[in-house]
């Protein structure tokens, strides 16, 4: 989030929140809170924050720890110190390094699918088939070798 | 001046001096030097200087700095740095003489070639199926099919390029604007670079890195993971710091 943006909401660090939270603005959270967050506005999860929820944002930038899927309709930043465990589906998204992600990623600047994050695809859909890698024409490998020396 | 008994002859430097001797003691009146200087007649008056060291410097000076060269000995795998322009060197270790050729390909192409410098597979390139290329760092812009692939340092992928995983070793991977990789099988290397568009189950013991215009499909572990912005992930992501990371 820039800094010229305004944040009205902000959970501090000694301030834990059992429930949902939902705002028309932009929220930084500090503390812990276990429930969902929708915002209509940007998100801030800072690196004190515990959060274990789904997170339905603008955008989000992610310092702490998270629980949980996130889906953003915008930006996905997810900072050196952050620690995602849950899937996220977003239109761009920043990954710096350091960074600890387990979970599925659905990212792409064209723009996320209609699917929610965690949402599985149809067996033997279109997608869940090109999930799995396929053998493309210009780079045809037929079987992968270890490319590393171990 | 003349000196005496000398030759009766006037040179510069002793006008000058005589001139000088007359104002400093002799008799007469002192000759001072004018302190303003009369603009020469056909050049404009010149704007006066700036002190040394006030304004920005109107030379800069350059360090040139050696080229730094990543080596591989393609015969014992040990991996050292030289600084400066090398052809020939000899391995630390295996005191083997290695040659930094690089190499472009674009014709028929067989038998080994081996350099610790780079091997560019063009597009014209037809490589024969006893072709052996080892190599510091091998370009693919061609059908690299029936070569034996060997490089110490990375396979880069560009467009149109195409390799088989069975027979190519290498410890970095990187595909290119607009290179496209793809394998149904599971691939190890040390590191990858996604600047195209890169489909399969990719385990990295280093860092993956997806460049903006670059895209990761299938599947991503490893130890470091950035996407730059503009970048697209659309995997199934295991990236911790430490290795019992589960498998979600």
């Amino acid at each position: 989030m820039q800094n010229s943006e305004e944040v009205k909401t902000v959970i501090g660090e000694d301030v834990e929140i059992v429930g949902s939270v939902k705002s028309a603005s932009n929220v930084k959270i500090d503390g812990k809170l276990n429930g969902d967050l929708t915002c209509k506005g940007n998100a801030v999860i800072g690196p004190s924050a515990n959060v274990k929820g789904n997170l339905n944002v603008n955008s989000i930038e992610i310092h702490g720890h998270v629980s949980g899927n996130v889906n953003a309709r915008d930006r996905i930043q997810l900072k050196a110190t952050a620690n995602l465990n849950g899937d996220i589906r977003g239109k761009r998204l920043s990954v710096e390094d350091g960074v600890t992600f387990i979970g599925k990623s659905e990212v792409n600047p064209q723009g996320p699918s209609q699917r929610g994050p965690g949402q599985e695809a149809a067996p033997g859909g279109a997608e869940a088939e090109s999930a799995e890698p396929v053998v493309e024409d210009k780079a045809d490998v037929r079987r992968a070798g270890m490319l590393g020396r171990k | 001046m003349a000196k005496r008994g000398g030759p009766s002859v006037i040179d510069g430097l002793a006008s000058v001096r005589a001139a000088q001797h007359a104002g400093r003691g002799a008799q007469g009146p002192r000759l001072r030097p004018s302190r303003t200087r009369l603009p020469a007649a056909d050049k404009p008056p010149e704007a006066p200087r700036k002190p040394r060291g006030s304004g920005p410097a109107s030379r800069i000076g350059h360090t040139a700095i050696p080229p730094r060269n990543e080596i591989v000995c393609y015969v014992c795998g040990y991996a050292f740095v030289l600084q400066g322009k090398i052809e020939k060197t000899y391995c630390p270790k295996c005191r083997h003489m290695l040659e930094m050729k690089h190499f472009v390909l674009e014709d028929e192409v067989g038998g080994v070639i081996r350099t610790i410098g780079t091997i560019e597979i063009t597009e014209r390139a037809k490589i024969g199926a006893d072709a052996e290329l080892v190599g510091g760092r091998i370009v693919v812009a061609g059908d690299a099919r029936p070569a034996r692939l060997r490089a110490g340092l990375s396979v880069e992928i560009r467009p149109g390029g195409r390799l088989e995983m069975e027979r190519t070793t290498a410890p970095d991977l990187i595909v290119a604007p607009g290179g496209r990789f793809a394998s149904a099988s599971p691939v190890s290397c040390r590191n990858l670079t996604v600047s195209g568009e890169a489909r399969a189950r990719f385990s990295v013991e280093g860092l993956a890195l997806v460049r903006p215009g670059g895209a990761l499909c299938g599947e991503i572990r490893g130890a470091r993971l950035v996407v730059e912005e503009g970048g697209g992930l659309k995997a199934r992501v295991s990236v911790a710091k430490s290795e019992g990371a589960n498998k979600r």
